[in-house]
């Protein structure tokens, strides 16, 4: 039986206004850089010339190029795998999905566990972000913070499960504050009813 | 393809005024490649077994790629000159599925001065064949004068 299965929603509930961080600052796995801007606007077909053009993002009073606002929480990622740690990819099981570890799973981590029950899937839902400053290339990003926020029990027609807002910062290299997040989320038991 | 040589000035909006709209065809190789570039690796997002196992109808954009195609409507609104102070709330109402057609759109809702800021409050929204995907949420801007 793993550690969630011993808890409930009301324990979830009874945790909203507390800090799940630990007090860590999570570093993303890679400072910002001009490849990591380009394969983001890729997709997107954004074309906007302060993603790319020096100098035209210097004309308009920053002081270089600057990272989309919308690719902030991806340059907070850590890294899925890193040198010397075992595989991510035990199996030939080929929906085998590797995940990045939450904090309160690393050994070295005083991040808390989320007292919930266990889930099967979950998505993002809502999000609120007030962008402080301009992220540069050469700029590392970190998270800081994890704040549970708010909690909604509900039934929804993927299964059963709970709507959570978290708030925190994201910071960068010198612990400068280039945004502040809220960022709702649902975490569900797949195809599952509400409790009669 | 936006023209980035024209710049919008807040003496020229006017509460009401259409923020223009801008098309994306979500496609799985798109989504593949989003995958990529914003290391959002949940399967949800490019395989349709794991999606369809979670409730999905197949897989679907993730939000970064929902925020990017807010950022890219909004970026070619307000031109080079304009910053972005506050995105949301929005929520996220219904899955954006491979073969959608998803347009992202807005209209001006206020603007007003604030401690020497030029501001603008934007309502955007996403829409598909299904309806109003993501939003209506706010985008609050700083614009020049002239």
């Amino acid at each position: 039986m793993s550690q969630q299965e011993h808890h409930t929603w009301n324990d979830l509930i009874a945790a909203i206004g507390r800090d799940f961080s630990g007090g860590e600052v999570r570093q993303g796995a890679d400072s910002v850089d001009q490849s990591s801007i380009r394969r983001y606007c890729e997709p997107l077909e954004m074309d906007c010339p302060l993603f790319y053009d020096e100098n035209e993002a210097r004309n308009q009073g920053y002081e270089g190029i600057i990272l989309p606002w919308s690719a902030y929480g991806t340059m907070t990622s850590p890294a899925i795998w890193n040198p010397g740690e075992n595989t991510k990819w035990p199996t030939q099981d080929k929906d085998y999905t590797a995940t990045i570890r939450p904090p309160s799973e690393r050994s070295e981590s005083k991040a808390p566990p989320v007292p919930m029950p266990e889930t099967n899937a979950g998505f993002a839902t809502d999000i609120e972000i007030e962008y402080v400053a301009p992220v540069y290339v050469g700029d590392r990003l970190s998270s800081r913070g994890h704040k549970l926020l708010a909690v909604t029990l509900r039934e929804t027609r993927v299964g059963y499960g709970a709507f959570q807002v978290y708030e925190g910062e994201i910071v960068n290299q010198r612990g400068e504050v280039v945004a502040k997040t809220r960022n709702g989320s649902y975490s569900y038991i797949s195809g599952a009813k509400a409790p009669a | 393809m936006a023209d980035w040589s024209k710049q919008i000035y807040w003496d020229d909006v006017k509460e009401g005024d259409e923020v223009a709209p801008v098309e994306f065809n979500v496609t799985l190789q798109r989504l593949i490649i989003t995958a990529g570039g914003n290391r959002d690796f949940n399967q949800v997002h490019h395989n349709d077994r794991i999606a369809l196992a979670q409730g999905a109808p197949e897989a679907y954009a993730n939000n970064g790629f929902v925020q990017g195609m807010w950022e890219r409507t909004v970026r070619e609104y307000m031109g080079l000159g304009g910053r972005v102070k506050r995105v949301g709330p929005f929520r996220m109402r219904i899955f954006n599925t491979i073969g959608s057609h998803v347009v992202t759109k807005g209209t001006v809702k206020r603007k007003w001065q604030e401690d020497g800021e030029n501001l603008v409050e934007l309502e955007i929204w996403s829409e598909h064949e299904g309806g109003t995907s993501v939003g209506p949420g706010s985008v609050l801007i700083t614009l020049p004068s002239k």
